[in-house]
């Protein structure tokens, strides 16, 4: 798993070093669009309508539409000026019983691993946690983005839930109530409730497949299959041999040749001294 | 299990020899160490990523070591040409699902370069010298499919020479009495690196004082045009007034590269990925960029035979 982010958990007095891991993935199949013609991958390019031309990045800036076709600019220092901790924490606030959240504030799940100097701090959080059988509510600042969240314990590691701000959440006050209107007899009551009592089951996720994906995926790979997309399995282990044995050859070659012209200069040398000595 | 961190080599400019220490080449490839546990084989990265679902192949290693507790150290590697290739080995690495993994099994096959043993059973062998663990290696692992065991040369200079005549990436220099380490804490692992050659596509510059001064550059990766770093050495100052005039001819509004990392102090002007050059440099750096390019020469070849 890929570390996302680095910072600490604040609490109290303490402070943890963590490291954070998205908890989930999304598994849905992928696809690119292709030129029809020629099977390229089709590239998005930025263009402006008024100029008739394409633009790049650095022509690019950030608008907020105020009324239609109205927009004021905020640039990078505008943001910078927001007053925000903008210390790499997550900020317990409080404790609380996690029935008391709905599940409907949960947004998204992170694993958050004891970093370096942090392991002790790390399991004493969870400890206690675990004995209280509380979760933890916490103010998080992500890339300068600040959001909520809930600190739970899930197998002795610490799960991390962004958590939705209360107005984010839509009143469901505008669709057609449930209870109002309808009457209902007893026996009907009686019936659904059996009915309920029947399929009762322990939840076990292994369960439940994603069954679409799975056809698709055989369909994927049944075309890939056709296509003999099935390249070289060639012996390239031969490679490794075949490099090793060139080199060790090369090696040689060249201590060979310095040996002979060693021996070259020695014969050389003693020539050289014979002649002086008859010379003399 | 702990994590282990890689012991690495220490850059060296010259190539030495001694009786002290054995030669090696230096494959180019990813640093990969492999654990094996009650038969589950587990492979991290130098910086400890966990790495076992890119390489199935390596789940080989549970069938030769069933019950036994094994740590190795190795290469991971790939060939182009006949020679190892790190931008192969990165395709491999960058595979982020199991179809596209399953597919580059095929077309990138993979060697794992084994050189070191840092753990037999309960024993942590990183204590003893690099002899007797090239020893205890060469006696638990018999190398077969795609697994090796690293070979060794007494001569540096014999070695690097042949190195250079094959245009491979250098060669690591180990002393023989040497204990493990992590890291770069020590004096004992040495590399000396042959500088090689890589055709590039030039796909933008920096301007100073309206005088180009360095070059942006691109290789073919996988069907796209991957930014490998930018080079600014190599060139006179003439020839950097007169290639000004030329990269203005080529000049566009759109960023010629895949991708793009993080933002340069400079302004950076895009061109038609159009012009070749020749770029020497050090060695791949991890993220797929060339480690101290300088500009060699321009070459005459389409921009897309620069391909790795």
């Amino acid at each position: 798993m890929r570390t996302l982010w680095k910072g600490a958990v604040s609490f109290g007095l303490v402070n943890i070093p963590v490291k954070m891991y998205a908890a989930t993935e999304k598994k849905d199949i992928k696809f690119n669009y292709l030129h029809r013609e020629c099977m390229s991958p089709v590239e998005y390019h930025k263009f402006c309508p008024r100029c008739g031309r394409e633009i790049s990045s650095e022509e690019i800036v950030r608008g907020y539409e105020y009324q239609k076709g109205n927009y004021v600019v905020i640039n990078e220092e505008d943001l910078e000026r927001i007053p925000l901790n903008n210390t790499k924490t997550i900020d317990i606030l409080d404790f609380v019983d996690i029935s008391q959240v709905d599940p409907v504030f949960f947004d998204k799940s992170y694993y958050l691993e004891a970093a370096a100097g942090g392991e002790k701090a790390y399991a004493l959080l969870i400890e206690a946690m675990n004995k209280t059988g509380k979760v933890a509510i916490a103010r998080v600042i992500i890339r300068s983005k600040q959001s909520l969240a809930a600190l739970r314990v899930k197998d002795q590691v610490l799960l991390m839930e962004t958590i939705f701000y209360p107005d984010e959440i839509r009143s469901p006050a505008s669709l057609n109530p449930g209870l109002d209107g309808a009457k209902l007899h007893e026996n009907e009551i009686k019936m659904a409730v059996n009915l309920i009592e029947n399929l009762s089951v322990n939840f076990e996720p292994e369960k439940y497949h994603d069954e679409y994906r799975q056809a698709l995926r055989e369909l994927i790979d049944a075309k890939i299959v056709g296509k003999e997309v099935v390249a070289p399995t060639v012996a390239e282990t031969g490679k490794v041999v075949d490099l090793m044995e060139a080199l060790q050859a090369s090696v040689k070659l060249a201590e060979e040749n310095r040996q002979k012209s060693k021996s070259g200069e020695t014969k050389a040398s003693k020539k050289r001294t014979r002649k002086t000595k008859t010379g003399s | 299990m702990n994590l282990i961190i890689p012991m690495e080599p220490i850059l060296r400019e010259e190539i030495f020899d001694s009786s002290d220490f054995t030669y090696q080449l230096k494959w180019d490839g990813v640093r990969m160490l492999t654990y094996v546990s009650g038969g589950k084989v587990e492979l991290f990265n130098k910086r400890l990523h966990h790495r076992s679902d890119q390489y199935p192949e390596l789940q080989l290693f549970s069938s030769l070591f069933k019950k036994n507790k094994v740590i190795l150290d190795g290469e991971i590697i790939a060939f182009k040409d006949s020679k190892p290739n790190f931008p192969a080995v990165m395709r491999r690495d960058n595979a982020r699902n199991k179809q596209r993994i399953q597919l580059l099994m095929q077309e990138v096959p993979i060697n794992y370069i084994v050189f070191d043993l840092l753990w037999y059973e309960d024993e942590d062998l990183r204590v003893l010298s690099w002899e007797q663990r090239q020893q205890r290696l060469k006696e638990l692992l018999k190398p077969q499919a795609m697994i090796h065991i690293i070979e060794d040369f007494p001569s540096g200079s014999s070695l690097f020479n042949a190195v250079k005549k094959a245009e491979l990436e250098g060669v690591v220099a180990k002393r023989k009495a040497s204990r493990y380490q992590d890291g770069k804490k020590h004096r004992d692992w040495f590399k000396i690196k042959y500088r090689r050659r890589q055709a590039c596509v030039v796909g933008g510059y920096t301007l100073r004082n309206d005088v180009a001064n360095s070059l942006l550059l691109g290789v073919y990766h996988d069907g796209l045009l991957r930014y490998v770093g930018r080079a600014g050495s190599g060139l006179k100052v003439s020839e950097w007034q007169e290639l000004t005039t030329g990269l203005k001819l080529l000049q566009t509004n759109v960023a010629p590269f895949a991708s793009f990392p993080g933002r340069l102090k400079e302004t950076v002007f895009w061109l038609e990925p159009r012009l070749v050059i020749d770029v020497e440099f050090a060695e791949w750096t991890d993220d797929m960029h060339l480690r101290s390019p300088v500009i060699k020469d321009f070459l005459k070849i389409a921009p897309e035979e620069c391909q790795v």
